[in-house]
C-alpha cells in the first residue's frame, strides 16, 4: 500500500528502463503505477512526467492494457547540458488484467503529469449483486 | 498522522532552513563553466542523493533547472530564493483508494514531502528567477546577470 499520508520524506529513485529496441534512439522507461479494482472497473494511475494529452497512446484488447507515451516537455536543443541526474525518454508498460475491459467506455484524464484511467469491466465480468428473496 | 513531521516543508522556520543548509545544500551550479572550470561538468552515473533528481542546462542567458514532479500541484510546491540559496520544497499526494475499491493490485507511486536546496552562483539575478510546472515537470529559469551573458562580437573587415 502506498503511503497516502504524505508525511514521509520522498527518496530519489532511479527510472527503470524498458529493454531498448535497436532502432530506438531514446530509452523508454517503466512508469510507476497504482492499480485499483472495484466491482465495476479498474482504476489506474500512471506517473507520466513531461507527457501531454496528445502524446499518450492507450490500447485495450480484451484484458490487455498497453500504454505508450512520448515525451513532449523537452529541453530546448540549444541548451547546453551541465548536469544530468535523470534521463529523458518516453514510457511504456503493459498489463494483463484478470477480467476483460469494455474498451468503448474507457475514460482517461491527464493532469500534472499523472494519467488516470477508468477501465469498466465488460458486462459479463461485472460483479452483480444477486437479490435474495425471502421464501 | 495529524502532527507535523519534522520534514513538513511548510512548517519550517526560514532561519532554521538557512542553518540547516550547510550540510544539505547542493552546489551543482558551482561546476557551471561560466563560473569555475572550463567545459561542462559531467557525472559518471545517473541519479541524485536527494529527491527530486534535477537536470541543469545553460541556455546562454540563463541557467535552466528541470525536475520531474508528476502529481505535484502548483499550490503544493514552493520555490524560494533567499540570498544565494534556491530552495524547492513541496509535497506529492497520491490518491487514496477510491470509494468501493475492493482490491489494490499495484501501489508503486509514492507520496511524501521533499526539499532540496541549491547554492546559486554570485552572478545570477535572483529577482528574475521564474518557475513553471509543465505536465508534471518543474522548469526553473535562473537568469544570469546581463554583463555575464555571452555575446557575439562582430568581426569587422579592415
Amino acid at each position: 500500500m502506498a503511503d497516502y499520508q504524505a508525511s514521509t520524506s520522498l527518496e530519489p529513485r532511479q527510472k527503470a528502463e524498458v529493454e531498448r529496441e535497436g532502432s530506438r534512439p531514446e530509452p523508454r522507461f517503466r512508469p510507476d503505477v497504482d492499480i485499483l479494482e472495484s466491482g465495476e472497473e479498474y482504476i489506474v494511475y500512471v506517473d507520466l512526467p513531461g507527457v501531454d494529452e496528445r502524446s499518450v497512446d492507450i490500447r485495450v484488447d480484451r484484458n490487455l492494457l498497453t500504454l505508450d507515451a512520448r515525451l513532449s516537455v523537452r529541453p530546448d536543443p540549444s541548451w547546453q547540458p551541465l548536469l544530468t541526474e535523470y534521463r529523458l525518454g518516453g514510457f511504456h508498460r503493459e498489463f494483463q488484467l484478470s477480467e476483460d475491459i469494455d474498451a468503448s467506455r474507457v475514460a482517461a484524464k491527464l493532469r500534472d503529469g499523472v494519467l488516470e484511467l477508468h477501465l469498466p469491466k465488460s458486462d459479463r465480468h461485472r460483479s452483480r449483486t444477486v437479490p435474495v428473496q425471502a421464501g | 498522522m495529524a502532527d507535523r513531521s519534522p520534514f513538513d516543508p511548510f512548517a519550517r522556520d526560514p532561519w532554521q532552513i538557512l542553518d540547516n543548509l550547510r550540510r544539505e545544500m547542493d552546489q551543482i551550479f558551482a561546476g557551471a563553466p561560466a563560473f569555475s572550470s572550463f567545459g561542462p561538468r559531467t557525472r559518471p552515473t545517473w541519479g541524485a542523493a536527494v529527491f527530486p533528481a534535477v537536470n541543469l542546462y545553460d541556455s546562454g542567458g540563463a541557467f535552466v533547472l528541470t525536475a520531474e514532479l508528476p502529481g505535484v500541484r502548483a499550490e503544493d510546491l514552493r520555490v524560494e530564493v533567499t540570498g544565494n540559496v534556491l530552495r524547492i520544497q513541496g509535497r506529492r499526494e497520491v490518491a487514496p483508494p477510491a470509494e468501493g475499491a475492493v482490491a489494490v493490485h499495484r501501489a508503486e507511486r509514492r507520496g511524501g514531502t521533499f526539499s532540496r536546496a541549491f547554492e546559486l552562483p554570485a552572478d545570477i539575478d535572483p529577482e528574475g528567477v521564474e518557475a513553471r510546472l509543465d505536465h508534471g515537470v518543474l522548469i526553473l529559469r535562473v537568469p544570469k546577470r546581463p554583463e555575464l551573458q555571452s555575446r557575439r562580437i562582430e568581426v569587422k573587415p579592415v
